[in-house]
């Protein structure tokens, strides 16, 4: 009887659980933090990505300032809902990971440090607007000047 | 006359009493070596009954037969946390769950560094598994390990995740990214760990006779803390989320008594980063998938002064004494 009730309780325990795990979609990676939404905020962009297809395709250091420019562009259009109005100005700093050997305990690459290489930095009035429609920049329109972008840091030798 | 060729390369066969000979001589050793083994496994059973907390890097091996004893003798309370809770920094015996304990609570601390809900809820799963009933659980609620950037947010502890693993459905494969099992080589490790626990428990060994707590950095900057909390609003499909909430279903599902507290913060040394209006709303969407599921929690967040800290929330001596007074009271008002 008490087996039984253990059973059922333990089959019971597993169904709500399953269904509780089952409610949510998988989600992407979110490669974008934001480590300060309002006064001076700080949004942090992980271009491990990138600097990875920036070192595999042998980019010139103009074609991977573009890319990393465009994509902080992009963390901050993607990510303005978790700001503050009242932001002063919006920092991204973009960073990549370095990746070391496998850990043989988790199967997964361990992080051999991460790096700083590039920062951009808008005004929030442009921020919250659509001054020469930033946030849908096109691929090919350039971009605009009043956008500040500075390299910090050193990407991977190609 | 033909003169015999020389019998040159082939191995002449050991006539029967060396043969004889060899066989004694291995099935001494193997009976000295089944001896030894035995022997070491008495020894290292007895020296790793119910360390005061998990070692860093405890194995399966451990954690196998510490469900067991659990099972055989089941605890009030069962705490379960991250390297807050765990002590990081700190002696075993200065721990708040420790000082809990001398107060004569009867308790399990199953906290561990780099913790995460997920491992939570498959250390829940495997405690209702193997029949531990606990009187009541106390859950820690840490919003750093909510944070996607976070190195521990879809990590599985090998020690859970080796007794969890039959556990895991498709979908929990892919959200907590977990490497197939190494087939006849994990089969050839369980079975060597089973078999021999000087092996099976070597890190847990290690850690119990050399312990050296880890020295906390002198110079502590909030610049040092700008990649720990993600100030976006929390998702539903946030990792820590799903399994926060599958947590509490389970612990609703088993009628099993439940508090959670949020981890104190140093809001001091973290100002610029957590104080807005968004850290808030997170710390209430954890509390809200608790509490749909009947689970009360308190909130430490900014309960204790900075010099309580060694950093963004790891507590020193002093910080886990005053956790212990948090802990001791908040038990007493819920009267789970």
């Amino acid at each position: 009887m008490f087996r039984g009730s253990a059973v059922a309780a333990l089959l019971l325990a597993t169904l709500v659980t399953s269904a509780a795990l089952a409610q949510d979609q998988d989600e992407d990676d979110l490669p974008v933090l934001v480590a300060k939404p309002g006064g001076h905020a700080l949004l942090i962009w992980d271009a491990t990505t990138q600097v990875t297809d920036i070192v595999k395709n042998k980019m010139n250091d103009a074609a991977a300032d573009d890319v990393l420019e465009r994509g902080a562009l992009a963390a901050i259009a993607s990510n303005r809902d978790a700001l503050s109005r009242s932001a002063s100005d919006v920092t991204v700093n973009i960073i990549f990971k370095k990746i070391g050997a496998i850990n043989p305990e988790y199967g997964t690459p361990t992080y051999a440090g991460v790096y700083k290489c590039a920062v951009l930095k808008m005004d929030g009035n442009d921020v919250f607007g659509k001054r020469d429609g930033w946030p849908t920049l096109a691929a090919s329109a350039p971009i605009p000047a009043w956008v500040h972008f500075s390299l910090v840091g050193q990407l991977p030798p190609r | 006359m033909s003169a015999t060729p020389p019998n040159i390369g082939a191995a002449k066969p050991p006539d029967p009493p060396q043969r004889a000979g060899v066989m004694v001589i291995a099935g001494v050793v193997v009976v000295l070596l089944a001896v030894l083994i035995a022997g070491e496994n008495a020894i290292v059973a007895q020296r790793m009954q119910h360390l005061p907390r998990l070692a860093t890097d405890f194995s399966a091996t451990y954690l196998d037969r510490e469900l067991q004893a659990l099972a055989e003798e089941p605890p009030q309370t069962v705490f379960l946390g991250d390297s807050v809770l765990w002590g990081y920094g700190v002696p075993a015996g200065d721990i708040a769950v420790a000082r809990l304990s001398a107060r004569g609570l009867t308790a399990e601390n199953l906290a561990f560094k780099a913790a995460n809900p997920a491992n939570d809820f498959f250390l829940l799963r495997l405690l209702h598994d193997r029949g531990v009933r606990p009187r009541r659980v106390v859950l820690e609620i840490n919003q750093q390990v909510f944070n996607p950037f976070d190195q521990s947010y879809r990590a599985l502890h090998p020690g859970v995740l080796a007794l969890a693993r039959p556990l895991l459905t498709p979908a929990d494969v892919r959200r907590l990214r977990v490497a197939p099992d190494a087939g006849p080589q994990a089969a050839l490790e369980r079975a060597a760990s089973n078999l021999w626990l000087v092996y099976g428990m070597r890190s847990d060994l290690r850690e119990s006779l050399f312990e050296r707590l880890p020295t906390p950095p002198p110079h502590i900057a909030s610049d040092m803390f700008a990649m720990t909390y993600d100030q976006a609003p929390l998702r539903k499909s946030n990792v820590g989320l799903v399994y926060l909430r599958a947590t509490a279903a389970l612990l609703a599902s088993t009628h099993t008594p439940a508090l959670a507290f949020l981890t104190p913060v140093n809001h001091a040394l973290l100002h610029e980063f957590i104080d807005n209006p968004q850290y808030g709303a997170n710390k209430r969407r954890l509390v809200e998938a608790l509490r749909e599921h009947g689970i009360a929690t308190v909130d430490f967040d900014s309960a204790l002064p900075s010099r309580d800290f060694f950093d963004n929330d790891h507590l020193n001596p002093q910080g886990q004494r005053d956790l212990a007074e948090l802990l001791a009271g908040a038990l007493a008002k819920t009267k789970l």
